[in-house]
């Protein structure tokens, strides 16, 4: 018979026959004070800005903030030191002359667009001429443009004037000869005064970009105007190598009330000024396009093109290539002395109105 | 006063002088028609009260009286009428369910859905006001703002499409409700529908019977019910028309709407119906409360307001800006509209979306069911498990688990497969107890189950005869032949009053003539009718020394939780009792007494095979296991010591009492680790006692609780900051289930109800399954947070350009459509990719964390270094202080990895600008004339004059380029964003999901930069292999730094690097 007491008195469990050991369960109960996550309490605004108790600002010690401030500073002056490095590694692949990638291998492609002058400073005024061609201030204004645009063709160092057949030299520099714009010039403010605006266009520079011309009277574009397949083909032979331009109004309206158009010098721009190789003192060949007699007070459209064999061309807004679109709107009063505060120099100016003005205004009062 | 008819009770009431008339029925319902009953709407809290009636106190007169009914006769039609338009149908009334729009737009407008609506409304805006002034807008905000409305909607759709869980909770109760009842009306017996059944109504009940409504028993025939549903207990209580207890769940005279009549046969009042019943009030519970925001609901709206707040002060700063240095307010506005929109993570919202469903697709293939995508999560923040005992931690099947004979308690074996130690089963002792059990038992297998393993087939019988049936089986083999063998000739069943069953056997042993008797029963009472005991194969005259060691026996086979019962037996002399001797078992002819001892059987509910392990493991990783039962305390401290709820050497404030000798009272509850709390107990205390026990015990065991208990205790684990899971299979866990911040519901054993009321159903039932969810759960925390660290890195780059383009007047570097490429393009699917990431393996030694200070990281203590995952081993996650996004995530993605991107970016982009014709310094100022389409000549640093087609393509060219580095060192960053603390070199290379993300992004970014067409659609151009490679001096850069980075975290462990960049 088994007690369970054993000889000193103590409880000792009864022996149980074939009692498997229990597996040794290990718990590692963590002991902590609070088992359960209190919510911390919620700051005021003012102690989350500035904590006095704990000598927070904005939730750090100062010397927190010194030390975020040290790692960050740290931090962005070796990231701006790689990329100084990096850049100055780029500008060591970068020739200064001549850029990286020309022509077919660079983004700027061989087809070259059309570039316009005047344009307004301004450039939420977009490509529109607009200005009132008795108010002195405004004519003055386009004007201004234009001599800001010319004055780098008046510096001839490296200039020497070229004609189709001399050869010249790589580093020369072909010059433009202001005198050669007939009425387009700075006597006669380019027109402006007289609403009779001259639009410099010029073709944008492409380095080592050679036109094919279109340069034989018996292969030349349909689509290309009358009057300039007329004029290459009465052109002498050796002249023919040039990139021909062409202005009209844009729709059929424009087209209506354009007028006639005068270009100075030549209908195109000469091809001994390409390639452009970027030597200093380059200018582009000009070519002023006049408008006779522009309808007034109404904007006009306005698209110039190229013609030559390696230009493509399109007259899409958004895609435009090989042309350049802007608007013209020339004021012009009605009547021109009533009404208005006499300008002491708008009367001598008045008078130069010819007459063919006054009939122009009459026209437009039909 | 309307009375409809001559009634009685007003005359009743009125000769009652101390009641006045109020208008009230005696059982407090309205009496008149013109007042009608307020609209059920029944409070919440109403519901979380304990039923507080008085129905089984009353008198079976008073009860009449109150009803105006009659035992015999039950209602009268008339007056069941009026009941049933007064009250309502007996039936659960359907909540209020949201309709399926609603839920459709709580997903599409949900969170970051909003956050995304907010941006393509402003994109719209902004577009709008673009169209109305100028005359050909860009239409980049127009697109962008489709985009992200897209986005939006596609994500709302998949993710209303996964969630489509249409809460049935209802329907499922509405199963447990019979069908029809069997009442007595004007003295008729009428079969009704149920719903049909009115206060008062006289119904009765059988066996195999659903019980109708609330009943007060007034009639019982060896009545038993079934009320697993209510109590969680599935043994049979058995029912009569006494009243026994105040509790009105424990009363005898009470039998509850949906519990099961097991046997025997009644007759009862109906004292409520409908939602008003016991089950109906559980109902309204379960169906009514509020699930609440799931925890990682939260961290996503956190998210949102940070990201929110960053962008709007970088929006609001260079609005003021924009305007110093001189912009036209419309742009301002434009640009203020373009840095909120650009700070926005379009893709993120996808990201997390499937990160989770990948998630609960894994935790499917391990049988873990999940309904909601966002509890895929939650079981990895949660800090205490409330779990339920039966058909939880135990296998809900009465198993014979000691025997005591000869002297000894041996241990049977338990387990599901029979994989324990086996018993000697030649011993004399063992033969004759294990006779008794086999022939004084009168359960039997049913019928066709030949293939069954024994401990799986079912009986037909009570339980506890069930298990020494399947024991008996187990051990000698055909129980039924014995049987046979051993003829039943005479038996006494089993009654309260004696607590003994005794039977009469011929014996098989053909050369003795005597019969058997064998009796069993109540300890106590066996031992009582013995006289002699059977040791070691002698019969010895039961002296006190016996007697004793009987009482140690059953005193620890009873501490031990278990149900004992006593075995005897006796041979009648053949010449009192010859053969064909007419046993008489009314008018008992037999000797009951001096009766030949022969040992004890004890029985458990024993705990599932893998509960012990899970349990253990569950605390190892910091989670709180409560058990929350609705059985006996003694029972369910013996479960929760075996499982590991109450660990070895932890004892409760009882135990402390009786080893020091010292009342109760006297003990200091602080020293007690471990606390069993009785039902009882609850109902009296308060919240702040609540709250007390849960804080100062660590292992806490609720006994007895009813579902509103259940439900409170939840309440106080939550109102402490805890997550709470739950785990329960029935019916009476289902308020509980709904509550917690995670239900876990079992989905063999479970009922439909608990199924419903869950969010993650355990289709195999085993509990083990619960750690594999709290693994992925934090595990996916992790990989969401590395996610995000990723996806928000590229904001940088991408806002950045436009920051320089209003501050430096440069082309713009980086477009909207190419900022959508790498949100919606590239980047999503390495993101994704990162929720496949092992968990990182811990290597060194942490400190332990201090909970309270918000700037040390959660780390712990590992006392081992292992390869194996250290996830398992933390603490779950403070939910106040440990973030998804913290300002250590935004610091190192947008501070440190995105600024070394937009330094990418930029670089590239004055590469290609420089390469062109553009030399860096002729960049800055000439953005109007660069955006202009009037300047058709735009001059670079060489002469050459640029249309505006041809500057744009050049613009758009660096775009793809930007575009392209940023996917370059989005290589470097995906690889640093894998682990937070580990060398890549330790985690590997494994995640494949990752190495293609990799790949793919690359050939995404190359498809969309060469294809042709491109350029037409996205304005994407073809970019120079040359091009490709400015971007990996950086992407190393970030690679070493991140590398060197960690390095010092792990030297350092809780320094500073640690505090400002472990996120």
């Amino acid at each position: 018979m088994q007690s369970n007491y054993d000889g000193a008195g103590e409880a000792v469990p009864l022996k149980v026959r074939g009692k498997k050991p229990k597996a040794e369960i290990v718990t590692t109960t963590y002991e902590f004070n609070d088992p359960y996550l209190r919510k911390p309490k919620s700051k005021s605004l003012g102690k989350m800005v500035y904590d006095k108790e704990h000598g927070k600002i904005l939730g750090r010690t100062p010397r927190n903030w010194g030390e975020l401030l040290f790692f960050y500073t740290i931090f962005y002056i070796v990231l701006a030191a790689l990329f100084a490095i990096c850049m100055k590694g780029l500008m060591l692949t970068i020739d200064k002359h001549q850029p990286k990638w020309k022509l077919d291998e660079s983004i700027i492609g061989t087809n070259p667009g059309l570039g316009f002058r005047p344009i307004s400073h301004d450039v939420d005024q977009g490509s529109l001429i607009w200005y009132d061609s008795t108010n002195e201030t405004q004519v003055e204004y386009w004007v201004e443009r234009i001599d800001e645009f010319l004055s780098e063709y008046n510096k001839t160092d490296n200039q020497k004037p070229c004609n189709f057949d001399s050869r010249k030299t790589a580093k020369q520099v072909c010059a433009l000869n202001l005198k050669e714009f007939g009425h387009c010039s700075r006597e006669n403010s380019y027109g402006y005064g007289a609403s009779k605006p001259c639009i410099f266009l010029k073709l944008n520079r492409i380095y080592g970009w050679v036109p094919e011309y279109y340069n034989d009277p018996n292969d030349l574009p349909k689509d290309m105007p009358e009057s300039l397949k007329t004029y290459i083909t009465n052109l002498p032979e050796n002249q023919r190598n040039q990139v021909w331009v062409t202005c009209s109004g844009e729709n059929g309206m424009d087209r209506e009330i354009i007028g006639d158009a005068v270009y100075y010098p030549s209908h195109g721009f000469p091809g001994y000024f390409y390639p452009y190789t970027n030597n200093p003192g380059y200018v582009s060949p000009l070519v002023a396009v006049q408008f006779k007699r522009p309808a007034l007070n109404r904007i006009i459209n306005i698209e110039c093109r190229t013609w030559a064999k390696n230009i493509k061309y399109s007259g899409s807004h958004r895609d435009r290539m090989g042309s350049v679109h802007f608007e013209i709107m020339i004021d012009a009063d009605a009547n021109p002395d009533l009404n208005t505060t006499p300008k002491p120099t708008s009367a001598p100016k008045l008078s130069n109105i010819t007459t063919t003005e006054n009939i122009n205004l009459s026209y437009k009062n039909i | 006063m309307q009375y409809d008819t001559g009634r009685s009770d007003s005359y009743r009431v009125a000769t009652v002088p101390s009641v006045e008339d109020d208008n009230l029925t005696a059982d407090g319902q309205y009496r008149s028609r013109r007042k009608m009953p307020p609209k059920k709407k029944d409070n919440l809290d109403d519901l979380k009260q304990e039923l507080d009636i008085d129905y089984h106190k009353i008198s079976a007169e008073e009860l009449y009286q109150r009803f105006q009914t009659h035992p015999e006769n039950g209602l009268s039609h008339a007056k069941a009428k009026e009941n049933l338009e007064r009250d309502g149908p007996n039936a659960l009334t359907p909540p209020k369910q949201t309709p399926e729009w609603v839920k459709f737009c709580k997903n599409l407008f949900g969170g970051f859905a909003l956050l995304l609506w907010i941006g393509a409304i402003l994109c719209f805006i902004a577009y709008s006001i673009q169209a109305s002034t100028v005359e050909e807008p860009a239409d980049d905000n127009l697109y962008l703002g489709i985009v992200l409305s897209a986005v939006v909607i596609v994500t709302g759709i998949f993710s209303y499409y996964q969630e489509s869980k249409s809460s049935k909770i209802m329907e499922s109760f509405k199963n447990m409700v019979p069908q029809f009842a069997t009442v007595i009306r004007e003295g008729e017996k009428l079969t009704l529908r149920a719903e049909d059944l009115v206060l008062g109504d006289v119904v009765e009940v059988k066996f195999g019977d659903r019980i109708p409504a609330d009943i007060r028993i007034i009639e019982a025939r060896n009545f038993k019910v079934d009320n697993s549903s209510l109590t969680g207990e599935s043994e049979p209580q058995s029912r009569g028309h006494e009243y026994t207890h105040e509790n009105p769940l424990e009363t005898k005279n009470l039998a509850f709407f949906s519990t099961n009549a097991v046997e025997g046969t009644a007759k009862g009042v109906v004292i409520s119906c409908g939602d008003r019943t016991v089950m109906g009030r559980i109902a309204g519970l379960a169906s009514g409360l509020d699930t609440g925001e799931t925890p990682i609901a939260k961290e996503i709206h956190h998210f949102i307001h940070l990201i929110t707040g960053v962008a709007v002060f970088l929006g609001v700063t260079f609005f003021i800006i924009a305007f110093i240095l001189g912009y036209h307010w419309l742009d301002a506005v434009i640009f203020l509209i373009g840095i909120i929109v650009a700070n926005v993570p379009e893709g993120l919202l996808a990201t997390v979306t499937v990160c989770l469903t990948l998630t609960a697709k894994r935790m499917a293939s391990k049988n873990c069911l999940v309904k909601n995508l966002e509890a895929v999560e939650t079981l990895g923040s949660t800090s205490t498990i409330c779990s339920d005992k039966t058909g939880t931690l135990t296998q809900n099947r009465m198993t014979v688990a000691h025997m005591w004979f000869d002297n000894q308690i041996i241990e049977a074996d338990t387990t599901e497969d029979q994989s324990g130690v086996q018993y000697d089963r030649t011993s004399p002792g063992f033969k004759a107890l294990s006779r008794i059990a086999t022939l004084c038992n009168r359960a039997e297998f049913k019928g066709g189950q030949e293939g069954v393993p024994i401990l799986k087939k079912e009986v037909s019988g009570d339980a506890s005869e069930a298990a020494l049936l399947k024991c008996m089986e187990l051990a000698l083999g055909d129980v039924m032949t014995i049987r046979k063998r051993n003829k039943k000739i005479c038996e006494i069943p089993f009654n309260s009053t004696n607590k003994f069953q005794v039977s009469i056997h011929e014996t098989e042993d053909a050369s003795d003539p005597r019969y058997l008797l064998v009796m069993k029963g109540a300890p106590e009472r066996i031992l009582e009718r013995s006289s002699t005991i059977f040791i070691n194969g002698k019969e010895k005259l039961m002296d006190e020394e016996m007697k004793e060691a009987f009482n140690n026996a059953y005193l620890e086979l009873g501490g031990l939780g278990e149900r004992v019962l006593g075995f005897c037996d006796c041979l009648l002399p053949s010449d009192k009792y010859p053969q064909g001797f007419k046993f008489n078992s009314d008018d008992v002819n037999f000797p009951l007494e001096n009766l030949r001892f022969v040992g004890l059987m004890s029985m458990i509910d024993p705990p599932r095979a893998a509960v012990p392990d899970a349990v253990a493991k569950c605390r190892s990783a910091g989670i709180k296991v409560i058990m929350v039962t609705g059985d006996h305390p003694i029972t369910a401290k013996a479960i929760a010591k075996s499982v590991g709820i109450i660990s070895e050497g932890n004892e409760t404030v009882e135990d402390i009492a009786q080893r020091l000798n010292i009342p109760v009272s006297e003990v200091n509850p602080r020293e007690a680790k471990a606390a069993v709390v009785h039902g009882a107990e609850l109902r009296d205390i308060s919240s702040d006692q609540l709250d007390e026990i849960l804080r100062y015990h660590t292992e806490i065991v609720f006994a007895r609780t009813s579902p509103q208990q259940k439900l409170i205790i939840v309440e106080g684990c939550q109102r402490m900051g805890a997550i709470v899971a739950v785990t329960g299979d029935g019916v009476n866990d289902s308020p509980a289930l709904k509550k917690a911040d995670i239900g876990v519901a079992m989905g063999i054993a479970g009922s439909d109800v608990s199924k419903q009321a869950a969010d993650m159903i355990l289709l195999d039932d085993n509990f083990a399954s619960i750690v594999t969810g709290v693994e992925e759960g934090r595990l996916i925390f992790d990989n969401l947070k590395k996610s995000i660290a990723y996806t928000l890195t590229s904001n940088i780059p991408e806002i950045s350009p436009f920051l320089a383009f209003i501050l430096c007047d440069i082309p713009l570097p980086l477009g909207t459509v190419t900022i959508l490429c790498i949100d919606l393009g590239t980047d999503m699917v390495p993101a994704i990719s990162l929720a496949y990431e092992h968990a990182e393996a811990d290597i060194m030694k942490r400190p332990p964390r201090d909970p309270f200070n918000d700037k040390l990281v959660p780390a712990i203590s590992l006392a081992y270094e292992e390869a194996e995952s250290d996830i398992m081993k933390r603490q779950p996650r403070n939910p106040f202080t440990d973030k998804l996004v913290n300002e250590r995530l935004i610091s190192m993605a947008y501070g440190q990895i995105g600024m070394i991107q937009a330094a990418v970016g930029f670089f590239v982009y004055f590469v290609i600008m420089a390469e062109n014709g553009f030399l860096p310094v002729d960049l800055f100022g000439i953005r109007k004339q660069w955006d202009s389409k009037a300047v058709n000549d735009l001059t670079d640093s060489y002469g050459q004059e640029w249309t505006y087609r041809d500057r744009k393509t050049l613009e758009f060219t660096c775009h793809t380029a930007f575009f392209i580095s940023i996917v370059v060192v989005q290589w470097a960053d995906l690889i640093i964003c894998k682990t937070r603390r580990n060398s890549i070199f330790h985690q590997g290379m494994r995640n494949w999901a990752l190495n293609f993300g990799l790949i793919f992004e690359t050939i995404l970014a190359a498809i969309l930069s060469y294809t042709p067409g491109m350029d037409k659609g996205l304005r994407m151009y073809p970019l120079k292999f040359v091009w490709w490679l400015p971007a990996l001096p950086f992407s190393l850069a970030i690679f070493l730094y991140d590398e060197t980075r960690r390095f010092y975290l792990r030297r350092n462990p809780g320094g500073w690097l640690e505090q400002e960049t472990y996120y």
